[in-house]
């Protein structure tokens, strides 16, 4: 098998060919590697001692202007008597991050990244320059995890930003970020993150080696790298959390997580997950503990219900009805007597066509968006009753759950519990409550084999862990999560000091 | 370990019998189950699938392991505490403590008598023997004790409630608890609750067959020295099912269950050979013919 790794590029050519003292040969050389690169400029030009030189980049990944300034100028007025080779080039030149390349490989990686190159007749080597700068997007409020209280700030699609938007939360020197390049094609520069002291390091070994097992294409978002990287590959859970905020990297990194950001999408991962982190908010934490584990539990709960709720309703209404009060049952018989079909086919009816408005809603145009939830509120509440379709009590059963969907706060889960509600239903509708009990099970010993880089997916309690309940059950007051989780390392367990509650100062004391 | 204790012959033979005693305890316990949620709850459903269906979920967990099923079990048995204590609160207006007496009316040789029956359920914790290989340390003997006693007070809750509940009549139900949970009304919105009763049967029932399975599965599988174990976890759950029939008066018992342990002491006959004879090198589809003769088996 060829290893794609040291031989990424596929172009024709010897990339491993030294740089030479001729500059004609490494022209040629040059010429021939990026025939047909319409956005390379190769840029003859003299040195002040009369060497020919020259200057290589891509039009729009480097800064033009710094370029003339700082490489060009100082080389064109270079003296006569000054010392020739590169090196003491490199020594003079008013720039602050170059190094010299020696094969034509590290040349064209480097000019690919945005480091402009110069080669200079008779070295045998050229000067790379970082003055890596394009136009990107600003810094934005995250789109898909907004909060009322918290940071507004949001990764972008630039690496070199979103790295420093992590080490502006980090300002340690334990806070690791180890570059790899994935994709044959696209080559992406994913970045693992840890923080040294806190994360085990077999995890950190565990996530390079399973990045570096990728050999792909192409990486254009970290849901390539995601399915390239899970512990089950048939699951419908993500087993890795994707987030596009900042300071829930950071609480996760200081949580012995490791995480990694790949160039070109905001959205970075976080490994090893667990179903209860990927139904916390960040907001959870910063409002009042008590609010944050009243919300929690509402979320919680609601999760079950956006999962059992038209299943639950299923099969109450098919094989329980004894279980209803009385008076609802007379007046849920009432609506449901003009309806044509069973309660199973009226949910999965209903259920369906809120599937397909959301995702009409999310697909379109964002002037057209409101147009859509305004027609979708009429079909599936107002019409499908007036028709007779779906009998009123469903057109409620299906909005909470809706709304119970929207109330997870990763859109990953939300969408997986969104596509298990199917199936538990039809269960709902062939067995009733048991069969709901049934799919239950299955799904619980589904989440319960499930693992996430080695860790338990369904953790809350266990053993080594015993103060897991304190950040899941409930969400406990700042003084007291003393205790990191069972991802970290066991030898930096403790988080802060245990005398952190503010307590009044003893008069004298 | 019976092998270093018996020797070779006599100890497999006790491993065997072990087993046997084992997957008649797994049918029993499952034949209950589908008896009592086909009787009370879902009168018109064929038993096969109410039992099939619950095999089908053991036979799931069965397959990934002791882990899952412990993490199962720790997510179910909040549950079915909560349904259950949901369910004794929820009777506490209509209980009546003077039902209790009078105590040791009849000296204590009924009380003893009792006793017995209640050693039925107790017995099944000779599965945590079985565990104990995979708990670390000694703490197992800690938490053996602690799910000791909290069995025993959970049925000592119980029974109470049925007794205050119903007092002398409470002998009168096959299920008094789930009579009891239809006694419960509440506030005109909770009412008739048995479908509480029935989800903490599920759970609990669940994680007890899965244990069973399991014990059958890892003891025909280490009688088979550790050979792979997907037919056999078939078989198991086969062999338990057919178990089940047992005991129903029309079936009039011991020859159909000795036919059908027959059954399963031939088709793990037939999988040993197999393995012996190597025949089929591939390990997945010599699992695959075992399963289809499994089934051809089990239909006949």
């Amino acid at each position: 098998m060829a290893d794609y790794s040291s031989s990424s590029i596929p172009v024709p050519f010897d990339m491993d060919r030294p740089i030479l003292p001729d500059l004609e040969a490494n022209r040629a050389a040059l010429n021939e590697v990026l025939n047909d690169c319409a956005d390379a400029v190769l840029h003859p030009f003299a040195t002040g001692d009369g060497r020919a030189a020259l200057l290589i980049y891509i039009c729009g990944l480097s800064d033009k202007a710094q370029l003339e300034k700082m490489a060009m100028e100082p080389l064109i007025r270079m003296s006569s008597e000054a010392d020739g080779s590169l090196s003491a080039i490199a020594r003079k030149l008013p720039i602050a991050d170059l190094h010299e390349a020696t094969a034509i490989r590290e040349l064209i990686e480097g000019l690919f990244v945005g480091m402009p190159c110069l080669l200079v007749d008779g070295q045998a080597c050229g000067l790379i320059m970082n003055m890596a700068d394009w136009e990107k997007r600003g810094i934005d409020e995250p789109m898909a995890e907004s909060v009322v209280r918290g940071p507004r700030e949001g990764f972008g699609e630039s690496l070199d930003v979103n790295m420093s938007l992590m080490r502006r939360r980090l300002r340690t020197p334990d806070f690791k970020m180890k570059t790899m390049t994935v994709g044959r094609l696209t080559r992406t520069r994913v970045v693992v993150c840890y923080i040294q002291s806190v994360a085990k390091d077999s995890l950190v070994q565990e996530v390079l080696s399973r990045l570096s097992r990728i050999d792909t294409d192409g990486v254009l978002e970290s849901a390539n790298i995601e399915e390239l990287i899970q512990d089950s590959t048939l699951s419908p859970f993500p087993q890795l959390l994707s987030t596009e905020r900042p300071d829930v990297c950071a609480a996760s990194l200081m949580e012995g997580k490791a995480m990694l950001m790949i160039e070109g999408t905001p959205f970075a991962l976080i490994a090893p997950t667990s179903l209860f982190a990927l139904l916390q908010s960040p907001e959870d934490y910063y409002q009042r503990f008590m609010m944050g584990t009243v919300i929690r539990w509402l979320r919680y709960t609601f999760f079950l219900l956006a999962l059992l709720f038209p299943s639950l309703y299923v099969a109450i209404l098919t094989y329980h009805q004894e279980m209803v009060p009385t008076t609802l049952l007379l007046s849920i018989a009432k609506s449901r007597e003009d309806i044509p079909f069973p309660a199973l086919v009226e949910a999965l009816l209903m259920e369906v066509s809120f599937e397909a408005l959301r995702e009409a809603g999310v697909r379109l145009p964002k002037q057209v968006g409101s147009a859509v939830s305004i027609v979708g509120a009429l079909v599936i509440g107002q019409a499908a009753t007036a028709a007779g379709l779906v009998s009123p009590p469903m057109v409620m059963v299906v909005a909470l759950t809706g709304i119970a969907s929207f109330m997870i706060p990763h859109y990953s889960v939300g969408i997986s519990v969104r596509l298990l509600r199917f199936p538990v239903m039809l269960l709902a509708g062939f067995l009733g409550l048991l069969g709901l009990m049934l799919g239950v099970i299955a799904l619980v010993i589904h989440l319960a084999s499930l693992r996430s880089f080695g860790e338990p997916y369904l953790v809350f309690f266990r053993r080594g862990a015993r103060h897991a309940w304190k950040d899941t059950l409930i969400r406990a007051p700042s003084w007291a999560l003393g205790e990191r989780p069972a991802t970290a390392q066991k030898a930096n367990a403790d988080r802060q000091s245990m005398r952190n509650r503010p307590t009044p100062q003893k008069e004298g004391g | 370990m019976i092998e270093a204790v018996l020797g070779r012959v006599a100890g497999r033979a006790a491993g065997i019998l072990f087993l046997l005693f084992h997957l008649h305890i797994g049918g029993a316990t499952i034949r209950d189950y589908s008896e009592f949620i086909s009787g009370n709850f879902f009168q018109r459903t064929p038993i096969l699938v109410i039992t099939a269906s619950m095999l089908l979920v053991c036979a799931m967990v069965v397959k990934s392991g002791v882990e899952t099923i412990a993490r199962c079990a720790q997510i179910f048995m909040p549950a079915v505490l909560a349904l259950l204590l949901i369910n004794v609160v929820l009777l506490i207006p209509d209980m009546d403590i003077t039902e209790m007496l009078p105590i040791l009316g009849n000296g204590p040789l009924p009380v003893v008598k009792g006793i017995f029956v209640v050693q039925g359920w107790f017995c099944q914790f000779v599965l945590i023997t079985f565990l104990l290989p995979y708990v670390e340390g000694d703490k197992a003997n800690r938490a053996g004790y602690w799910s000791v006693a909290a069995a025993a007070a959970t049925m000592v809750l119980i029974n109470l409630t049925v007794l205050f509940l119903f007092g002398i009549d409470a002998s009168q139900f096959y299920y008094p608890f789930l009579m009891a949970s239809r006694y419960i009304r509440v506030a005109d919105f909770i009412e008739h609750v048995e479908a509480m009763v029935m989800a903490s049967w599920v759970l609990g029932t669940f994680v007890r067959i899965s244990l069973f399975l399991l014990r059958c599965d890892r003891g025909s599988g280490i009688l088979h020295r550790g050979q792979s174990r997907k037919a056999v976890r078939l078989s198991c759950g086969i062999a338990a099912d057919r178990v089940r029939i047992l005991g129903r008066p029309q079936h009039a018992g011991a020859a159909e269950l000795y036919l059908d342990l027959g059954k399963y002491v031939y088709h793990d006959g037939i999988y040993c050979l197999s393995c012996v004879s190597r025949l089929d090198r591939d390990r997945s589809q010599r699992d695959g013919k075992i399963i289809a003769l499994l089934l051809c088996a089990y239909l006949i």
